[in-house]
């Protein structure tokens, strides 16, 4: 058997540009590993920094030209985001002045980080837990605020507080179980079967309530679909043309000019919708118009909401909203400033004069609920399938003490069901963890 | 002279070790201080239990002597938590202690191989840094390239009555002196524990009549599997109650008790609290369970079970004479409390031996464990261990999935125990796997690959393992037709009626159908079996779809247990570990990340750095994948 002592490899030192490449006033550069420190002295020529104190430097390369004047600062470890000693520059924000920095960098025995990279270090050492790795997605991801905000609540408060409660509730039963099973002749106040069966039905709610919150924030994280339809040449281009702020889709005074589906991104108020124009739906006339009346039927399935635009006064056909019934839907009267019919109910706008497209902004506006504060955010798939695990193995549990089942069998679902809780929370060493954290490691984020 | 194996001490440990051992063909020599001693019975008279039959039989099926002996010896059976699934229920046989230590000394001086010698051991004799052999206090030296220590409470060991102490390992008997300071010398970390004992009275002096009488159990299984049937002269327990009054004399002499007046500082067992703690800590009970067994067919002193305690006499016996039918008892012996020193287990590989003395091994009590179980258990692994290590094989290191024995030392050389280690059924994550009635199915091989058993046992075995199979198809072949019997007992359970025939295998899975039920139904093939076969198969069945469940969990811990950790890995260079992980993994220095991951205080985070630089420094890369 090998008995020399396992060597552990030596950190190396990693940069990478924090803020977006392109045009900006400012643009941040960061080093992290342990060589950070030796790279800023050499660009600064100073040997002296105070941690974490922002000071104004010019930095040179190798030749002493100069490459920018910057605000850098160091934060000597374990007190930085990732552990290690870390360098913040903060250069001006031209894509050619922060290549030239980077490159002098990577020059002096740094490389760039691969994605993700600062936040593995982070978690490695110590600093980022496994669910504030898994909220960053959110927080840097979201397309929509309640999405980042979820992210958020769970970086700052995590799952901890709320989901504890409840595994510790569980425990107290499990507890009284094995007593059951391990002190039969102590029989310890004999258990109530009717208030077990309901104290492990209400964790049962409130995980339920938890993970149906997390299916509603899934749909704040990406963008939100908002498809227009409509009887032929309705109007649907000149609205979507005229939400966008410019000429997108083709307008023609003829029915079934817009054949393909027409997709763009639309921000307003923090958040991003898909807007898709599509074709008008009627009897076909062609085999072309035909496959485009498909699609539009078909785009619907995606959709988030469904805005129906009538120029007749004519309502959706009732077997489509039967067929999208889960479907936010919007009844749209279209041309109202050239005396179009309107139907009773719907919004009245004009995309020529601009009537109504305020109301429609904030009848677009997605559901952005606040959460309740006592459900748990759950923050990535992982969770959700422990969670959703739980919720069986407690009903299992339930079912299985109001049939009288063998008592340690019911204690086994409990004791699946406070597993996959201290699994979301990340208290149990568990295979799947490391491996999701190692493929993180292999490929990057 | 020269042996293969020195075992010292021939408590519970040490004969299961003593026999495993000279069973392999090692040459063996077995040392006690009292050879009148061998396998007492120090606290209560009785083999098995709940959680403890389970590591009875599993002992049993390894070849160990600890069922048998205990069925030889029987004085009654009694099957706990019946109600209950067959994965918690337990045997508890309580047996004649002075017929139980007789035949076991009587089985270690007719074992082959086996030489047994009443001495007392000073010190342990090195050549270099390698264990050669024992040096006795009368200087007489024995040499072998293992040694196994199983001093139970004997090492340093102090009794107290009251507030008088006095230096003993049990009571009646000197301690075992100057081996524990030997010992310190090595390095061994050493702590101090307690534990007590009943006081035992004269039946005489008892008026049974006024008590609740238990009756033995007559139909229940034998303990041993190699144990034809239950011996015919069984006899009764009884049952008495404490009273407030009693509670109010303990009270009032607590200030008398050793433990609470501060003169025992040493941590006892929690799980077997004497009856001065359970006064103290469970205040609002107004009663608690006594049993009173004797302890003996040819003796008239009796076990007064659920008083352990260390009061000084007079006091004992005030409180005892409250108790309904005590009114007049007489003590034999008072009850006492022992302290005794014991090593800090987690300084031992799985295997027992000691990770820095190679050669050296420790079981049972010492290892600051209660019962004798838990002890035989120990002392059965340590002897195979030490076994296989004298022919250069690899130890035998059951799992947590396999056997109670692999729970009990994997959580002794993984976690700092700080009270006495008794085992319960919570402790095993896989009990629905580790049942009284599979032990067979789960350990047989181990014990035919190692040769742990006789042929004829071997036979035993395989009978019994084949009946099951047998059972098994034929349940499955057997079918029952909808009936007036099976439709108004699926209705009393709350289940859909039957409208077309099942087989006998799908009805057992169903609640409410146990043995009586498929006796009515299915009569002729009832009686092909013995009822014992019957149970096994019920239980497989009742449990399936959570044995499976339980497997499919197995599979995903297993990765982490074969991520290995390189014997030597400097875990005091990951700098991103805790300086506590740090020091404590350095410490206990696991095999593989599964065992790293049960340490107490290692964190989940820990384990992913763990895994994270093994994956680096291994050489296929970052990756783990498979």
């Amino acid at each position: 058997m090998a008995t020399k002592p396992e060597k552990v490899e030596a950190v190396d030192t990693i940069c990478a540009l924090s803020t977006a490449l392109g045009r900006s006033a400012l643009a941040v550069i960061r080093l992290s590993g342990p060589g950070s420190l030796f790279v800023l002295q050499k660009m600064t020529g100073r040997k002296e920094f105070h941690p974490r104190r922002a000071t104004y430097e010019v930095l040179r390369d190798r030749d002493d030209s100069v490459l920018d004047e910057a605000v850098v600062t160091y934060y000597p470890a374990p007190n930085s985001f990732t552990g290690e000693d870390m360098v913040e520059i903060s250069c001006h924000g031209n894509p050619i002045i922060v290549e030239g920095i980077l490159n002098e960098i990577v020059s002096r025995e740094t490389r760039l980080a691969e994605p993700g990279e600062f936040s593995q270090r982070a978690f490695v050492n110590g600093k980022l837990g496994l669910q504030q790795l898994e909220s960053l997605d959110w927080i840097l991801n979201s397309r929509s605020p309640a999405g980042f905000r979820r992210g958020l609540r769970a970086k700052l408060e995590g799952l901890g507080a709320p989901l504890k409660e409840i595994e510790a509730g569980l425990m107290e039963v499990l507890g009284d179980i094995q007593s059951q099973l391990d002190f039969p002749e102590y029989e310890v106040g004999r258990f109530d079967k009717t208030k077990l069966i309901s104290g492990l039905r209400s964790f049962k709610t409130k995980l339920e309530a938890s993970l149906g919150s997390y299916t509603r924030a899934l749909r704040t994280f990406n963008s939100w679909k908002v498809v227009i339809i409509g009887p032929p040449n309705s109007g649907k281009s000149s609205l979507f043309n005229r939400l966008l702020g410019y000429q997108r889709s083709i307008v023609f005074n003829q029915a079934g000019t817009t054949r393909d589906l027409v997709e763009d991104y639309l921000s307003f108020e923090a958040m991003d919708l898909v807007l898709v124009d599509t074709a008008g739906i009627r009897e076909a006339n062609e085999a072309i118009e035909a496959l485009g009346i498909e699609k539009t039927l078909a785009s619907l399935k995606e959709a988030n909401v469904i805005c129906w635009l009538t120029d007749t006064g004519v309502a959706p056909p009732g077997k489509l909203m039967e067929l999208h019934a889960d479907k936010n839907w919007l009844v749209i009267s279209s041309k109202q400033d050239s005396g179009a019919p309107f139907l009773e109910g719907s919004l009245g706008v004009s995309a020529h004069t601009g009537e109504g497209l305020d109301d429609l902004r904030k009848l677009l506006k997605p559901l952005d609920q606040a959460e309740k504060s006592d459900e748990l955010g759950i923050c990535s798939e992982r969770q959700r399938v422990h969670l959703e695990a739980a919720i069986a193995h407690l009903e299992k549990a339930a079912a299985d003490i109001e049939s009288d089942v063998y008592l340690e069998i019911a204690a086994e679902s409990l004791g699946l069901a406070k597993k996959e809780l201290e699994l979301i929370l990340g208290e149990i060493p568990n295979d799947d963890i490391i491996r999701s954290i190692l493929s993180r490691f292999c490929i990057g984020k | 002279m020269n042996f293969d194996v020195i075992v010292v001490g021939a408590g519970h440990a040490g004969v299961e070790a003593a026999r495993a051992a000279s069973q392999m063909g090692c040459q063996v020599l077995l040392l006690t201080m009292n050879a009148d001693q061998i396998a007492a019975m120090s606290c209560n008279p009785a083999i098995g239990g709940l959680s403890k039959s389970q590591i009875a039989k599993e002992i049993d099926i390894l070849g160990g002597w600890m069922a048998r002996v205990a069925d030889e010896s029987a004085y009654q059976y009694r099957v706990l938590n019946e109600r209950k699934g067959p994965a918690v229920q337990a045997t508890r046989v309580q047996v004649d202690r002075h017929e139980y230590r007789q035949i076991m000394k009587f089985r270690v001086e007719n074992q082959s191989g086996l030489l047994l010698k009443q001495a007392q051991v000073a010190r342990l004799l090195f050549e270099g840094s390698k264990i050669k052999g024992i040096e006795t206090s009368i200087g007489q030296k024995f040499f072998a390239r293992q040694i196994i220590i199983t001093t139970g409470t004997f090492m340093n060991g102090k009794a107290h009555i009251g507030r008088q102490s006095f230096a003993s390992g049990r009571a009646g008997e000197p301690p075992s002196l100057g081996l524990s300071d030997f010992l310190k010398t090595l390095g061994i970390k050493i702590s101090r524990f307690k534990t007590g004992t009943v006081p035992r009275v004269d039946a005489r002096s008892v008026d049974f009549s006024r008590m609740e009488r238990q009756e033995s159990q007559t139909s229940c299984a034998p303990l041993s599997i190699f144990s034809e049937k239950l011996r015919p002269d069984l006899r009764a327990a009884y049952l008495a109650y404490t009273n407030p009054k009693t509670h109010e004399t303990i009270r009032a002499s607590l200030d008398q008790s050793p433990l609470y007046s501060g003169i025992i500082e040493s941590r006892g067992p929690r799980y077997c609290p004497s009856v001065e703690d359970k006064i103290v800590r469970f205040a609002d009970k107004d009663r608690h369970q006594l049993f009173l067994e004797r302890e003996g067919r040819w003796t008239n002193e009796v076990y007064v079970g659920g008083v352990s305690t260390s009061l000084p006499y007079d006091c004992q016996l005030e409180f005892l004479r409250t108790i309904e039918g005590l009114e007049s008892v007489e003590i034999i012996r008072p009850g006492y409390a022992i302290e005794y020193d014991y090593i800090d287990a987690t300084q031992l590989l799985p295997s027992l031996e000691m990770k820095e003395v190679p050669g050296l091994y420790f079981a049972g009590q010492v290892n600051g464990t209660s019962g004798y179980e838990e002890a035989g258990a120990q002392g059965l692994m340590a002897g195979i261990n030490s076994g296989l290590k004298n022919f250069e094989k690899e130890p035998l290191i059951l799992k947590r999935s396999e056997a109670y024995i692999g729970v009990l030392i994997d959580d002794l050389v993984s976690k700092t125990t700080n009270e006495p280690y008794r085992m319960l059924s919570s402790r095993a994550e896989w009990r629905l796997l580790l049942r009284e009635d599979n032990a067979e199915q789960r350990l047989y091989s181990y014990a035919k690959r190692n040769k742990l058993l006789s042929l004829s046992d071997e036979q035993k075995i395989e009978a019994v393992l084949d009946e099951r199979e047998k059972l098994h198809s034929k349940i499955k072949l057997t079918r029952v037709l909808p009936s007036q019997v099976i439709n108004s007992r699926l209705a009393a359970v709350g289940q859909n009626e039957l409208k077309s025939g099942i087989s006998v295998h799908e009805l057992l899975k169903r609640p409410g159908f146990e043995l009586p039920e498929i006796e009515m139904l299915v009569p002729l093939l009832f009686a092909e079996h013995a009822q014992q076969d019957w149970k096994r198969v019920m239980s497989d069945v009742k449990y399936e779809g959570y044995i499976r469940q339980c497997e499919s969990q197995l599979k995903q811990m297993e990765r982490l247990e074969r991520l290995k950790i390189p014997l030597g890995f400097n875990f005091s260079a990951l700098k991103a570990l805790p300086i506590e992980a740090r020091e404590k993994l350095t410490q206990i220095r696991p095999a593989t990340l599964g065992q790293a991951g049960r340490i107490s205080g290692i964190t989940p985070a820990s384990i992913s750095v763990l895994a994270i630089h093994l994956s680096k420094a291994s050489d296929k890369g970052a990756c783990v994948n498979e």
